[in-house]
């Protein structure tokens, strides 16, 4: 009896063929799942790798300074890098507040009811809408009928409108990481609501939100259709190295349709120039991106609660 | 109540914030209005405006006695800038100009500048004073409001983005347009000079299949990728796979759709032999690699949803990690998964950049994934700088925008309530 358990143990720790079967099996599986994650993760790398091998030959820093010429067949990106910096900057002033408000309505206004839940599934289908319906938007709204025409302003509107869910994505997130505990410390103390938001819920979150303003830029950054028929134009010139260059009143030219037109519209574009145009808008974009990662991090490890 | 007491009544205190908040938007508004506007108001539109613009001023009066009352100073004290404004804005509208006017005009502005020291910068008293109690918190019902519209702004976007685009095509939508031959004819010829068609099938049809050709590529690599990172990876490695996923989903649509103008175009030409590499195949290719890093975060939410507890008892059954996944896992979460798929799939129909690009750009009935195919959103992105606005075609564009807009809505619709529906349950 005694020894037969002790057998029994024995055999429970030394492998089975079917245990070892059940081994081999699972890690076929792991390395099979491994290299479906690999074969996403290889085109990044490749065409990065790409880009930057064929642009190499024109990077440089006058070609981020100086204009495009020769009806854009040679030359820079100066032009169009400073009208998507403009873009940018118009349409981040508009969303990031109404963003972040939104978000705060969301998280500390709102009650758990059906009107909250229609608000939660606008917030849903604004960042469903396609893009280029959002540039028919773009054009009924502000361009025809606000009468801003084609211009920076009503460019940046429409991005503005529809980067928002981003903002409120994670802005929403950053607001719910803040523990219920420190709200209810601070209306135990006789605060409002808006003093408690605005000295504890916000000063806690701002890091969060400020991740949703950066992934904002990079989204806006790298939208084309938005822009087409509200603002920006295929060539403008403007002088260069002059930060002030455009008026928001004004069209501009934006390095995601200067790609557009180089690579479709104009003939015989000098080799190398719509890499370099691809790489830099790739780059800002993702170093934007990395920005954020690097702050989301941060955070992460000197998180206090 | 309290709202409207702050908006309309001279009584009470308030702080700088709220004369700030109320403030700001009014300035703005009256500085267009008065460089847009011409007297006298002769139409219905103008008279409202005009009335519009009396009612902020009402509303700025409020707002500055208040403030005065907050520094402990009557009312009467709004005199001293309302008059030389009075005056300013007579002197503009009759357009009269000489020295002694230009010196009203100069008061007039030195005087607008010290009120917004004095009202907007300079704090008031502290603690209760004659017209009321300490102003700390008198300017919150403001930011309510102010919070509240911001909230229920993506309701009004979603909306507004519904009414301009319906608006601009309406004409044409509901006075000529044949919607059989719209959705079920194949002949878009919107250019041709005595016989206009506008026949969408072909867009609608290439739209599918490269959404569908998208999703065959990317749901297989998406859900495996996201089964990878959920179940198998250590956290360290899904750290990296969750950038690595979210550069992805960074790149640019633009961009996307230069690669394949070059890269897989070329590599297409070459491996399939074919005359052209801008085909459909290009295209689903560049949307799957768009859609994914949206399936894998998703799909790996939703496994992530299924309680440790199932994984647990299939293990202790003896199950194989394959069994698991398989019988276990997938069932359990394959509201989230098909939510994930549905998702993918809707970022795939409203692409544009991309498939402009990388299609081909002509219209025909798809016969395989080595024809040239153009899509819905493309033909939008293509045709609507070229066309006279408010003419049929302009229109035709609009509807297509509408279509769109229902597509997209309908499915993230059904997305959003399988999600909520796992929530409940």
């Amino acid at each position: 009896m005694n020894s037969n358990t002790e057998i029994s143990a024995q055999d429970m720790f030394t492998e089975t063929a079917v245990g070892k079967q059940n081994r081999y099996i699972e890690n076929i599986v792991k390395i099979f799942f491994l290299i479906m994650t690999c074969l996403m993760i290889l085109p990044l790398l490749f065409i990065i790798g790409y880009l930057i091998y064929k642009a190499l030959p024109v990077l440089s820093f006058d070609f981020l300074l100086s204009n495009p010429q020769d009806n854009m067949r040679a030359g820079g990106i100066w032009a169009p890098f400073l009208g998507t910096i403009y873009l940018v900057v118009v349409s981040l002033l508009a969303a990031a507040p109404i963003g972040v408000f939104a978000a705060v309505y969301l998280n500390e206004y709102a009650r758990d009811s059906w009107f909250t839940r229609i608000v939660n599934l606008a917030v849903v289908n604004l960042a469903g809408v396609p893009s280029i319906v959002h540039a028919l938007f773009g054009v009924g709204a502000f361009v025809l009928f606000a009468g801003l025409g084609e211009s920076i302003l009503a460019a940046s509107l429409t991005l503005a409108i529809m980067t928002l869910p981003v903002i409120i994505a994670s802005t929403t997130e950053a607001l719910k990481a803040v523990p219920m505990s420190f709200r209810e410390a601070c209306w135990n103390l006789g605060a409002t609501r808006w003093q408690t938001i605005r000295r504890i819920v916000l000063p806690n979150s701002i890091s969060g939100i400020l991740t949703g303003v950066i992934l904002q830029v990079s989204r806006a950054a790298g939208e084309t259709a938005p822009i087409m028929f509200t603002g920006a134009v295929f060539y403008k010139a403007i002088a260069e190295g002059d930060l002030l260059a455009y008026n928001i009143f004004d069209q501009c030219m934006a390095l995601s349709l200067h790609l557009y037109t180089i690579s479709t519209q104009v003939p015989d574009v000098a080799e190398g120039i719509p890499y370099g145009t691809a790489i830099v808008l790739v780059g800002s974009v993702l170093l934007v991106n990395a920005a954020s990662i690097v702050l989301r991090v941060y955070l992460r490890t000197r998180k206090k609660w | 109540m309290k709202f409207i007491h702050i908006l309309f009544s001279i009584n009470g205190r308030i702080n700088r914030a709220g004369w700030w908040l109320l403030n700001l938007p009014i300035f703005v508004i009256l500085a267009i209005s008065i460089t847009t506007f011409d007297f006298p108001a002769t139409l219905l539109f103008e008279q409202i405006q005009l009335l519009i613009l009396l009612v902020l001023v009402c509303v700025h009066i409020a707002v500055s006695a208040k403030r005065w009352h907050d520094k402990d100073k009557s009312a009467w004290y709004l005199l001293f800038h309302i008059i030389p404004l009075i005056c300013s804005i007579c002197i503009y509208a009759a357009k009269l100009s000489s020295t002694w006017w230009e010196l009203i005009h100069l008061i007039a502005v030195i005087n607008g500048l010290w009120t917004v020291v004095e009202l907007g910068i300079i704090k008031g008293t502290a603690g209760d004073n004659e017209y009321g109690p300490d102003s700390e918190t008198s300017s919150e019902s403001i930011i309510d409001v102010y919070i509240s519209i911001c909230g229920i702004s993506a309701i009004l976007f979603v909306f507004g983005i519904f009414f301009f685009v319906f608006k601009e095509g309406a004409g044409f939508l509901f006075g000529g347009l044949n919607i059989w031959e719209f959705l079920f004819s194949e002949e878009w010829y919107p250019t041709s000079l005595n016989n206009k068609r506008y026949g969408t099938l072909a867009l609608i049809l290439g739209t599918f299949s490269v959404t569908v050709l998208a999703m065959l590529l990317a749901v297989p690599f998406g859900l495996g990728a996201a089964i990878y990172v959920s179940e198998f990876s250590s956290p360290k490695l899904k750290e990296t796979f969750k950038i690595v996923i979210e550069f992805l989903a960074a790149i640019p649509s633009v961009v996307w759709g230069f690669i394949g103008l070059t890269l897989m175009n070329e590599m297409i030409i070459k491996v399939f032999n074919a005359p052209i590499g801008l085909t459909m195949l290009n295209g689903g290719i560049m949307l799957a690699l768009m859609s994914v890093p949206i399936i894998v975060s998703i799909a790996e939410d939703a496994l992530k949803a299924v309680p440790d507890s199932y994984r647990e008892a299939a293990e202790a059954l003896g199950a194989t990690r394959w069994q698991v996944i398989f019988r276990v896992l997938l069932p359990a979460a394959k509201n989230g998964l098909l939510a994930a798929v549905l998702l993918g799939a809707a970022r795939s129909i409203g692409e544009t950049m991309a498939v402009l690009m990388a299609t081909g750009h002509s219209v025909n009935i798809p016969t395989g994934p080595l024809s040239r195919i153009r899509t819905l959103t493309a033909t939008i992105a293509a045709e609507l700088g070229e066309v006279a606005r408010g003419g049929e075609h302009y229109q035709v564009l609009f509807i297509i925008g509408i279509l769109l807009f229902s597509l997209t809505f309908i499915v993230n619709l059904i997305a959003d309530l399988v999600i909520k529906g796992i929530r409940q349950s």
